[in-house]
């Protein structure tokens, strides 16, 4: 397959009703000592129902205060967030509750974070249907198994089972209470690129199987192989998303076209791609220009001032 | 948007599961086994002493009444009275009647319940032998009584002649140097031919005869068959109400047997031995004896007829069984005991037929009272403490818990456990470790205290229980409570003391020691009684405020020097010294915590040593004082002379003797200045007593002119005045100048002694005399050419040297005592109540190590997991693992020397600073006022088991991370 990179534009103006995940300018500050960091500088996102999307960024990009504040674990400093109807924003202490337990799953990066140590697999994934009080859980926990592949290895304790086996116990924790979302970081960070690929194939069919929206953060390349949609973290802001589709060609090839939109935020603000700015060596002001159908972006030096209206 | 609320948030399940519970306790093993442990300790000890102090007040209460002697323990009625007797075949069951009306109409219930048996005996007036045998000339003045004992005839036994039986009057010559021979002479020695009676006249006197002891035989100078005349002894107090015309008249006496005491020890004897021997009362000046011989029943009536209308001293002893007596009515006995003292007053001038009751029931009921106070206050301290270190180690290990479990407690949250399901986790945690731990402490506790009734033993169970699991749940809020985002974070960062947090500190402080302030001056005011002699119960407190006050100065100010130290070795590039110390500055407040719980309960273990040991030396030091040697032996009357047959020469285990007058009342004249009219004169063969107290504790340190006076034949003359040792206390408004010269009433001689040395105390002199202390020989001198009869004799001898010395004693005298310091040391330190402090105080002197100790390795382990990454880190840029044990030296001991150094100064000035509320006296004896001793050896343990602690778990880390993956190591913090 060969990839065909386009760039175009596209966002959303207006909040998607059916959306899974919605984020409004987000902004998260943090206070360390006498420093402030503006961890998210109005951060819009729109996930839908059943997408498999990876948020990428730099270390420092805030994609990790983002999954934060999705997960439940940290509540933004200003912007609106809605996930699965909760409005996180307000959420009261119960409902924070029942939104971790019943609505979403997390995976952490570190292995050993996501499992109780003294708790075998098994009981690692009945634990948070026990908080939940369900009766099936044994059956449950071992149709999870099952799922993540793991038949045979439900008595091992975590200590006895690899990376990338705690990896897909741990995803199979996360949908114990079968939630509508499962949000992962970095999931992959410590593991290997075939455990990597596993662990991501096992998202994925649990994406595909079991309808439920994965929303992973990562570094790594391997991620964009299996998602539909990638999301830019730039700053503190969406800049850009990658879709990817698979296109089939004149000879009846397959090959995946991604395609790479800047983010327009509602008030018609977008990030231009890095290389794009440096390549024009864009700094400052840029002229624009509008043509029935695109608009025209140019430096602000002598000798780009075409279509200038010099009235 | 709608806001979408989903399902109720209220949690399905109660808990996180109780597998899920007992698992997690299972992976925190080592601590949670911990805290199980200390919760059982402090529960057993706390459920326990309630129970063994009961029961030991039982025991005290019941060995108080009965190492007394009997006049103290039991009850006598006496009364000087006629009780005629009966014209039954017993002429003495009036008096036995009396004696039963008495128990039954006049002696409370109470009283009644502890009294076993009870018998009379009765003593006739005294009389004067006025002839002897042989008519010789009467070396010494001689008195007599008879006296019947009801049940004598079970408790002796006849070793020669027969028991006395009445006999018919007989006729006596009478007149001055009237002899003449007859079968009825008063012995059969034959006079003179040449000698003519002169104006005899022949007398009819009734005859009685009389069993004596061989004793008392020996001192009469009479043998079995020989008579003595006896008139009436018109100083006798039994004859007052006599007219002299009543007392013209005359009685014979025989003497018919030898009787001997199967055992003079007995209980039945009442601590009277006047049947066994007589009484000798000799100084150089002169000799009396007051003799008393047994009478038979039969002779009451013609006895009574006999001695005219003189009265006869009745007295009914009731016996009191010290087993029936019960430490949880002592309250209405002691009532009951002061009402019948009350009605039948032992006061002076007793009228004719007037009842009085002789007893010290009272005193040794409220001696016991006073002494079960001060225990159970003593005790209180003890416990107080020990439960304070208790509660601040299950905190601790709480907190080390919690700590454990942090990430689990993440997890859990963020996979949707609720607060309450987390509380309740907590609360189920808390309770698996506490009931079983509270359920077996009193398990433990009964069994060790088995008859002891104490209702409070379950609920102090279920209060133990409770505060443990309230401990384990509390440790865990700030976890459970706090905003997720901020736990995600697995390094404890340090915070930086917040003003807030500084004021609220000193407030505390200030607090603290205003209160401790406030309990001292009331400690000095009212005393450790309190006003109404109850032990104040806020004493117990004021370790512990203070053990707080000084733990959170001390935690802000030992990082200072520490500070100083990291910048040296950072001069220094002294990797191992920065990163110790720097480490330590940067430990969150948690890790603080453990010096705070070590100094608390180094100052427990300390104060309870010093307690303990006070008591112990204390103890020592009132007997070799009450003693003044290991042994001393005093004649049976005290002051007067031993008996000539004394002779210990042949006595292999005395090491040493030194005979010794003493004189407790001297009379002083003569004196320039004024002098009291009394003192306790005590003068010893001084060079012989050197060599008794050589090295031991009671030696004073006898001055030089004591021991090598030369004095010269004029020796007590005013020319040459005999240098003494006289006490500090002296006059009311002056205490004695060297210098000062008096003179003594000895009896036959009045020395003149002088003044040389003044001193506070001397062995053998008891506490409060005014007293003077000469040269035997000095004396002797100035009795020349009288002999000075010595009073005491002090012996240097081991513990076995008692049985050898009181044998020899006793074959040669009966009447003489020895006293051995062992035995009243022995006393002292047995009583029930001074063991079960000292047991106490031990129990709380080890528990409290015990437990800094674990305080010291918590202190490791609560910062085991940022130091494990810390020191893999600095193995990856090639450290070695020496140098990680060093670090960690040098980051643990520093907060260990601290506590200890501040808990022992803490633990001494807590000692010092409440010394007139810890009633030491109580435990240790009459002979010496008792002062607070440090217990170096109890510092040394401490210190040296706290430091070695520290070193082997350090070397154990060190062990342990040098095989451990440096990979996994450099995790260390972001997994569990």
């Amino acid at each position: 397959m060969t990839e065909t990179r386009q760039f175009q534009t596209g966002g959303a103006s207006r909040v998607e009703a059916d959306a899974l995940i919605v984020c409004e300018g987000l902004v998260k500050i943090y206070k360390a000592a006498d420093l402030e960091v503006v961890a998210l500088q109005g951060l819009d996102l729109i996930v839908e129902q059943g997408e498999f999307i990876a948020i990428v960024g730099a270390s420092g990009s805030g994609k990790s205060t983002l999954l934060n504040i999705l997960g439940g674990l940290d509540t933004p400093s200003a912007g609106g967030v809605m996930v699965a109807g909760y409005d996180l924003l307000a959420l009261s202490a119960s409902d924070r509750t029942d939104y971790r337990r019943n609505t979403l799953g997390f995976i952490w990066q570190q292995t050993g974070r996501n499992l109780l140590p003294y708790l075998t697999a098994v009981e690692n994934i009945e634990m948070p249907m026990m908080l939940d009080g369900r009766k099936d859980r044994r059956d449950r926990a071992m149709h999870l198994l099952e799922t993540v592949s793991l038949t045979g290895r439900e008595q091992h304790r975590p200590s006895q089972l690899s990376g990338g086996e705690q990896q897909r116990v741990a995803i199979a924790t996360a949908l114990a209470n079968s939630p509508k979302v499962v949000f992962a970081d970095e999931p992959t960070g410590e593991l290997d690129t075939a455990t990597s690929s596993e662990v991501f194939e096992v998202l994925r069919t649990v994406n595909r199987e079991q309808e439920v929206t994965v929303v992973v953060v990562s570094h790594d390349p391997l991620v964009a192989d299996h998602v539909n949609r990638t999301v830019a973290i730039r700053d503190g802001r969406t800049s850009s998303e990658t879709l990817r589709r698979t296109a089939i060609g004149e000879q009846g090839e397959r090959h995946v076209i991604a395609e790479e939109f800047a983010v327009l935020d509602r008030v018609g603000r977008l990030q231009l791609p890095s290389e794009y700015v440096e390549e024009l060596e864009l700094e400052r002001r840029v002229r624009l220009t509008l043509d029935p159908d695109h608009i025209n972006v140019y430096p602000d030096r002598p000798g780009h001032d075409e279509g200038v209206d010099r009235r | 948007m709608a806001n979408h609320r989903g399902r109720s948030a209220r949690p399905r399940s109660l808990t996180i599961g109780l597998r899920l519970i007992a698992r997690q306790l299972r992976f925190d093993g080592v601590v949670v086994v911990s805290i199980f442990l200390a919760v059982f300790l402090s529960g057993v000890v706390l459920i326990a002493t309630p129970r063994l102090f009961e029961e030991t007040s039982d025991e005290a209460l019941q060995v108080a009444v009965r190492e007394s002697t009997p006049p103290l323990r039991n009850l006598a009625l006496l009364n000087f009275a006629r009780i005629g007797p009966r014209f039954d075949d017993n002429p003495l069951i009036a008096i036995k009647a009396a004696g039963d009306r008495f128990l039954e109409e006049e002696v409370p219930a109470s009283v009644h319940s502890i009294i076993t048996e009870h018998s009379f005996l009765l003593d006739s007036p005294q009389f004067r032998v006025s002839a002897f045998p042989g008519d010789e000339e009467a070396p010494f003045d001689t008195f007599l009584r008879m006296r019947y004992q009801e049940g004598v005839e079970d408790h002796t036994r006849v070793v020669a002649g027969t028991l006395p039986q009445p006999r018919d009057p007989i006729l006596i010559e009478v007149g001055d140097d009237c002899v003449v021979p007859g079968e009825n002479a008063l012995s059969q020695a034959t006079p003179d031919d040449s000698e003519e009676a002169i104006d005899c006249e022949e007398v009819e006197v009734p005859l009685y005869e009389l069993a004596v002891t061989e004793e008392t035989l020996a001192e009469l100078r009479v043998d079995i068959g020989d008579r003595l005349i006896l008139t009436p002894d018109a100083n006798d107090f039994l004859y007052r109400t006599t007219s002299l015309s009543q007392l013209d008249y005359m009685l014979a006496i025989e003497i018919s047997g030898l009787i001997e005491p199967l055992n003079p020890d007995a209980e039945f004897w009442y601590d009277d031995d006047r049947l066994h021997r007589p009484r000798i009362v000799e100084n150089p000046d002169f000799v009396i004896i007051f003799a008393t011989g047994l009478t038979t029943p039969a002779d009451y009536r013609s006895l009574s007829s006999d001695t005219g209308l003189a009265s006869w001293w009745f007295t009914w002893r009731y016996f009191v069984d010290a087993n029936l007596v019960d430490a949880s009515s002592v309250d209405a006995l002691l009532s009951d005991v002061r009402t019948l003292e009350a009605n039948f007053p032992p006061a002076l001038g007793l009228g004719f037929d007037q009842q009085r009751i002789a007893t010290d029931l009272s005193d040794i009921i409220e001696g016991y009272l006073e002494r079960r106070t001060v225990t159970a206050g003593m005790l209180s301290l003890a416990m107080v403490g020990l439960f304070a270190v208790a509660v601040a180690v299950v905190v601790l290990l709480s907190a080390l818990v919690t700590s454990r479990q942090q990430a689990s407690l993440v997890l859990l949250r963020s996979r949707g456990a609720s607060k309450p399901q987390l509380v309740a986790s907590r609360i189920t945690q808390g309770a698996l470790l506490s009931i079983p731990a509270a359920a077996l402490a009193y398990v433990i506790a009964t069994q060790l205290a088995p008859d002891a009734t104490d209702a409070l033993s379950w609920q102090i169970a279920v209060l133990v229980a409770a505060a443990a699991t309230t401990i384990v749940v509390v440790s865990a809020l700030p976890v459970i409570g706090k905003d997720l985002g901020s736990l995600q974070s697995n390094e404890e960062a340090a915070k930086a003391a917040s003003a807030r947090r500084l004021v609220g500190e000193l407030l505390v402080v200030a607090v603290t020691l205003g209160a401790v302030y406030l309990l001292r001056r009331r400690v000095l005011i009212e005393g450790s009684l309190g006003r109404d002699g109850s032990f104040d119960p806020l004493l117990a407190l004021a370790p512990v405020l203070l053990g707080v006050a000084a733990g959170i100065i001390t935690n802000r100010l030992y990082l200072l020097p520490l500070r100083l130290l990291a910048w040296v070795g950072s001069l220094r590039t002294k990797l191992v010294m920065f990163m110790g110390f720097m480490r330590i500055q940067g430990q969150p407040a948690i890790a603080r915590v453990p010096m705070i719980v070590i100094l608390v309960a180094v100052a427990v273990a300390i104060f309870s040593s010093i307690i303990r040991l006070s008591i112990a030396e204390g103890q020592q030091e009132s007997t070799w004082h009450a003693v003044g040697a290991d042994y001393r032996v005093t004649a049976g009357v005290d002051g007067s002379a031993l008996s000539a047959r004394l002779d210990l020469s042949s006595v292999e285990a005395v090491d040493a003797s030194a005979r010794a007058l003493r004189m407790p009342r001297a009379a002083t004249t003569q004196a320039r200045s004024a002098v009291p009219p009394t003192v306790f004169f005590l003068s010893v063969d001084t060079r012989e007593y050197a060599q008794v107290i050589a090295e031991k504790r009671a030696d004073p340190g006898l001055p030089d002119f004591l021991v090598n006076l030369r004095p010269g034949a004029n020796a007590g003359q005013p020319s040459n005045p005999i240098p003494v040792v006289a006490s500090q206390l002296w006059l009311p408004t002056r205490p004695p100048s060297l210098g000062e010269q008096f003179s003594l009433d000895l009896g036959s001689a009045q020395p003149v002694f002088e003044v040389a040395e003044i001193r506070d105390q001397w062995p053998g002199v008891p506490l409060g005399e005014k007293f003077v202390i000469s040269n035997l020989e000095a004396v002797e001198l100035a009795y020349a050419p009288l002999t000075v009869r010595p009073t005491d004799v002090f012996i240097r001898g081991g513990e076995g040297a008692a049985s050898e010395l009181e044998e020899t004693i006793q074959s040669q005298s009966q009447s003489t005592r020895l006293t051995s310091r062992f035995d009243l040391f022995n006393e002292l330190h047995d009583e029930p109540f001074a063991e079960g402090l000292d047991q106490g105080l031990r129990l709380t002197f080890l528990l409290s190590t015990v437990f800094a100790l674990v305080a010291a390795v918590a202190s490791l382990a609560l910062t085991a997991r940022s130091r494990r990454r810390d020191l893999g880190y600095l193995r990856t840029l090639g450290s070695t693992s020496r140098q990680a044990v060093a670090m960690t030296m040098i980051e643990q001991l520093p907060s260990v020397i601290a506590a200890v150094a501040v808990g022992v100064t803490l633990g001494i000035g807590t000692a010092l600073m409440f010394e007139p509320g810890i009633d030491v006296n109580a435990f240790s004896g009459p002979g010496r006022v008792a002062e607070l001793q440090i217990d170096i050896g109890a510092i040394l343990l401490v210190t040296a088991g706290l430091l070695t602690a520290v070193l082997v778990a350090v070397g154990i880390f060190g062990i342990v991370t040098r095989k451990e993956n440096l990979g996994s190591l450099m995790r260390a913090g972001e997994e569990q």
